[in-house]
């Protein structure tokens, strides 16, 4: 006990003070690698674009989708990852007709603001964190659904897809 | 017969003097029966002192005996040393005590909470509030966090039954080309 002595008061204090405000520092001035996933849920066997992949049951984010909604399946669209400095705003084109601002606020935080056909639909607020997927979803025709996932992207994620590495990979078409 | 002559006499029996003197206190011890007497008295207590006194043995070694010695000198000192050091205050001794431990704990509990709450995983896991502003009046929504599924979820409704979510080809409007 007594080696640990040579540090006074105030360095204990000063570390103990400063190492949760240099996390979070970190935390906050770092860039946001995230993925965003268009996906179709349907009870349809088959999409009808065949370039359309159906995410199975090992699809960590399907396996939640299927556990909250009713439909069966839930076919990948488009996917693509970006990397989004702290107080940047990037436009992800996630379909056609489809896309999204995502501005990284910091400590984690985006807006992301959603446009259908060329217009503003809404502006949503909120951390986006390692293994909780932010989802925006509505209704489709024919009883079907849509899903824009929003996930971060983390070193230790399971899905390779959702690694670091994977930032500049070509989206899925 | 004074005090220096009585020294004088025992340094002569101690073969002390030098010859001259010793020659004068031969001459004198000639003359002088007193002297005579007290050389005698002197030569008697010597052999007395010199045959009967009791010789003492050392149970151990000179070396270690000194050792010993030395070692109840330096720790008989060594109070005196530390003194100062006693001396010092209770915040002093509060601080010494208590400064590691208190430090350690706070890292423990930092620590703890970044490995048990990494990216503050707990803010959005408490926070039921989502920010969400629509752009138009005919569309609603309404949200929810599922905590045993990890997933946000905001459901988008067109009101007027209109929008390219819900028109006969809805599909189209998030389809790639």
């Amino acid at each position: 006990m007594k080696r640990l002595s040579f540090l006074p008061v105030s360095v204990w204090l000063a570390m103990c003070v400063l190492a949760p405000a240099f996390c979070s520092q970190r935390a906050q001035g770092a860039d946001l690698k995230v993925q965003a996933q268009l996906i179709w849920a349907t009870n349809e066997p088959k999409s009808p674009n065949p370039k359309h992949h159906l995410l199975d049951e090992q699809d960590r984010l399907a396996a939640k989708l299927r556990n909250t909604y009713r439909w069966t399946n839930y076919f990948e669209i488009n996917k693509t990852n970006v990397n989004i400095p702290v107080g940047s705003t990037n436009l992800v084109a996630i379909s056609a007709k489809c896309k999204l601002e995502i501005a990284n606020l910091g400590s984690d935080k985006v807006a992301i603001k959603l446009f259908g056909q060329g217009k503003e639909v809404g502006t949503l607020k909120d951390k986006v964190l390692a293994g909780w997927p932010l989802v925006l979803a509505g209704n489709s025709s024919n009883s079907n659904g849509w899903f824009v996932a929003i996930r971060k992207i983390d070193p230790k994620a399971a899905d390779p897809q959702l690694r670091p590495e994977s930032i500049n990979a070509t989206p899925a078409k | 017969m004074n005090h220096d002559a009585q020294l004088k006499l025992q340094a002569y029996r101690d073969g002390e003097l030098p010859a001259a003197e010793a020659a004068e206190v031969q001459s004198w011890l000639a003359r002088d029966a007193e002297a005579r007497s007290l050389l005698a008295e002197l030569e008697h207590t010597a052999k007395a002192l010199s045959g009967n006194e009791a010789e003492l043995k050392l149970p151990e070694s000179r070396e270690f005996f000194w050792s010993k010695i030395e070692r109840e000198i330096q720790r008989l000192e060594q109070p005196a040393t530390r003194d100062p050091a006693r001396e010092i205050s209770w915040t002093a001794w509060v601080r010494q005590q208590f400064a590691p431990l208190a430090g350690l704990a706070s890292l423990a509990i930092v620590l703890g909470l970044l490995i048990a709450h990494p990216g503050g995983r707990s803010s959005v896991a408490d926070s039921g509030v989502i920010d969400l502003a629509l752009a138009s009046d005919d569309m609603g929504a309404h949200t929810f966090r599922d905590q045993d599924q990890r997933i946000t979820v905001v459901w988008l409704d067109d009101r007027t039954q209109d929008s390219e979510f819900t028109t006969p080809e809805p599909f189209a409007s998030v389809q790639p080309e």
